[in-house]
Formats: C-alpha cells, sequence, structure tokens
C-alpha cells in the first residue's frame, strides 16, 4: 500500500493496541501467564510503498487487533504469530551457542550455520529472508556465489564443503546475487531460494527472534551495541565503531574490490567475527533490529588489538537483491 | 586541532577528506565514529606510517585514524 496509507493503519492499531484492556484479558490468558503484546512496523517498499508487518504471539491476538479492518487491507498486511518474544537483554542468560554445532549438518536450518556453495569452503547463514515469496537464505556473493564464479540455479550446501558438506547436504538454489564492479560496490550479497522439503526457522537466534523491521541505514549509531551468530566464532557481542565508511578495501583473491557506505564494528570482551563467520545478520542489542550483513574483517586494529569487521547495511542488501526480511 | 560535530558536517568533511586521501593507496576506509556527543572522521590505515599523510582537521571537523591492517572477506 501506498506509505501514508501505511503509517495511517499503523497509527490507527497502535491507537487500538493502546485501548486494549488488561494484558491478562486480552489474550484469555490464565492468571500468571505473560502477555506478549504484538508489534507493528513499516517495511518501506519501492515506488513510494510500504507494507505494515505485524509480529504476534497467538493467532487470538492477530484477529482482535485487525477485528473490523477491510480484508482488502488486509491482504496487504504482514501478520505473522511468531510465538513469545523474550526480554530483548535476554541474550547473556541465552544458552551459549557452541561454533562446532554451527559446523554440523542440522535441520531444520536456523541463522549461524555453515553453509557455502560447493566451490567455497564455509560460511554462514545469515537469516530467511523471501525472495518473491518464497524463504530463501540470505550470505555473502563470496559464500553462496564463489565471488561471482557461480550461476543462478547452483546448489548450496549446509554444511559448507569445509565442514564436510557435499551434494548430498544440498538445501537451497542460488536465486539471485550482487556482482561486484571494479567502482565502488555497496554489498556483497546473494540469496538462494530453500529447495522443496528442507525446512528452516528464521527466529532460531541467540535469545529469539529478531525484530520485524530492519534499522534504516540512517538511524545506525557508532557505539550501539550489536551481536551476530556465525559459523566460527558464534555468537559474540560487539560495539559500532564507525558508520557510512567509504573506500572499504577489501583484499579477495586475486583483486581488492571497494565498498561504501559500510558499518564497522568491533568486538567487546574478544574478536567480534573470523573467517567463516560472513554472511552473518547483525542486530542492535537495544531493540534487536537487523542491521547489517557481514562480510569482511582484519586482523589487527579495534581498541583490543583484534581486529575489526566490516557489514553493509542489511536495508541496502535487501534492496539490492529484492529480497524481503 | 578541530573538534565534534553534528553528522551533516562530519559527512562533509569526510567527503572532502575521501578526495583528498584518494591516491594513498594505505588509507582502507574513511567513516564517521562518535567521540562524546558528537561526530569526528575516522580514516583506517593498512599501515602506521600512513598517519602522517592523513591531516588533524578537514574543516573544522576533528580527524582520527586507526591502524586495522589488511581488510578481507571473512
Amino acid at each position: 500500500m501506498q506509505i501514508d496509507s501505511a503509517r495511517e493503519l499503523k497509527a490507527r492499531l497502535g491507537a487500538r493496541l493502546a485501548g486494549w484492556p488488561a494484558p491478562v484479558s486480552a489474550s484469555g490468558l490464565a492468571p500468571g501467564r505473560v502477555w506478549f503484546p504484538p508489534a507493528l512496523g513499516l517495511s518501506p517498499l519501492a515506488g513510494g510503498r510500504a507494507r505494515l508487518a505485524i509480529r504476534v504471539a497467538t493467532p487470538a491476538d492477530a484477529a482482535t487487533l485487525l477485528e473490523g479492518v477491510a480484508d482488502a487491507v488486509r491482504a496487504e498486511v504482514d501478520v505473522r504469530v511468531i510465538g513469545p518474544v523474550r526480554a530483548q537483554t535476554s541474550s547473556p542468560s541465552a544458552p551459549a551457542v557452541p561454533p562446532a554445532d554451527l559446523q554440523r549438518r542440522v535441520r531444520p536450518l536456523r541463522p549461524g550455520l555453515s553453509v557455502a556453495h560447493p566451490a567455497v569452503t564455509a560460511g554462514t547463514l545469515g537469516g530467511v529472508v523471501r525472495m518473491g515469496g518464497r524463504p530463501a537464505i540470505l550470505s555473502n556473493n563470496h559464500v553462496l556465489a564463489a565471488s561471482d564464479a557461480a550461476s543462478v540455479g547452483d546448489p548450496v550446501l549446509q554444511p559448507g564443503p569445509a565442514d564436510g558438506g557435499t551434494g548430498a547436504d544440498r538445501v537451497a538454489t542460488l536465486s539471485a546475487f550482487v556482482r561486484f564492479t571494479a567502482g565502488r560496490n555497496l554489498v556483497d550479497a546473494a540469496v538462494a531460494v530453500l529447495d522443496p522439503g528442507v525446512e528452516a526457522d528464521p527466529a532460531g537466534y541467540p535469545g529469539g527472534p529478531l525484530a520485524a523491521v530492519v534499522a534504516d541505514g540512517d538511524e545506525v549509531d557508532p557505539d550501539e551495541a550489536v551481536e551476530k551468530v556465525g559459523r566460527t566464532t558464534g555468537h559474540t557481542r560487539g560495539r559500532i565503531t564507525a558508520v557510512e565508511v567509504d573506500g572499504v578495501a577489501v583484499q579477495y583473491d586475486d583483486v581488492v574490490h571497494t565498498f561504501d557506505g559500510q558499518i564497522e564494528i568491533e568486538g567487546v570482551g574478544g574478536a567480534f567475527s573470523a573467517g567463516g563467520d560472513s554472511g552473518s545478520v547483525i542486530w542492535r542489542s537495544g531493540d534487536r533490529a537487523p542491521l547489517a550483513l557481514l562480510f569482511a574483517g582484519s586482523d589487527v586494529g579495534g581498541a583490543q588489538g583484534g581486529g575489526v569487521t566490516f557489514a553493509s547495511p542489511l536495508a541496502t542488501v535487501l534492496a539490492a537483491l529484492g529480497a524481503e526480511w | 586541532m578541530g573538534g565534534v560535530s553534528d553528522r551533516a558536517a562530519a559527512r562533509a568533511a569526510k567527503s572532502a577528506l575521501s578526495q583528498q586521501l584518494a591516491a594513498v593507496p594505505e588509507v582502507v576506509g574513511i567513516g564517521l565514529a562518535r567521540r562524546g556527543t558528537g561526530y569526528v572522521v575516522k580514516v583506517d590505515l593498512a599501515d602506521p606510517l600512513a598517519a602522517r599523510r592523513v591531516p588533524r582537521d578537514v574543516d573544522g571537523v576533528r580527524v582520527v585514524t586507526s591502524v586495522v591492517g589488511v581488510v578481507r572477506p571473512l
């Protein structure tokens, strides 16, 4: 729908939500149960349009919230039942994610697992996005598309070959990637649509699902606390040390590609990333908003000398691929 | 030395500095960082010796350097 209509609907539903009765009766929960209020957000689309995203804990919450909304309008609203969302600061108590568990063959698929094109060693399954309405794996071009050497239609393996993945571990089919250019690049990104019968848990991040709406690149601020889960270092925490970083010169095998508009991160209490973590989705700790796609890093630098990590704004990545969060 | 600035001023200074340092191969990234309540321009370097080629401020905006070495895909 047009962005103004989406804003208007969001405001209307937000007001309705504010007027709901006491939480316990709103969802008809038994006394003592915790109620998780629905989350509303806008996802900007091309052409001045936007989609209203609603995330609810139970189907009953969705029915109540959308009562009286015309069917034609409902058809343009993205409603998903995501179950209870754990506290935003729950990650410290979330179970650790041993990297060895991320390097095995795991079904259903979830964020953080080892994946790769058959010609690549291993990278990370960053998240499950939608391509033309179909679920798809998000990662980097250099993970899923072998740095432009692959063709659309090629297989994607879980785990990646470096972790023992073979043709029998095929989970997805490369459907789009952003080719590198000799000029300024914005992303190192690719998506692969899940093969029939392969299931994935898009909400399977440490601490629970991420927010429904991707952070706007302009609102990402230095010093914000962030997290990621990746194939090599597992679940790590970091701090954004720079934004809008231009001229990031990344040494690929035999060529340097230069990137503009990147986000720089350093680890807190250890390195934020290492080889094999490429493709991880990075989220903001404060509100769990997904904000960037990890793709590169250095061995030195950062306050603790463990190197810095570079990531592309997720909104830019999704727009370049034509994918939806 | 320049001080901390708002994001728009730091962004303009970053653009000017990017052109100024375009021919310095040891510069591997130029971005915006926070210092206190404002923004500075942050220049990432592959080699510490290149720091002497980076000015300490641009148009009144403070410039800081950081040696990060070579950046590779992970």
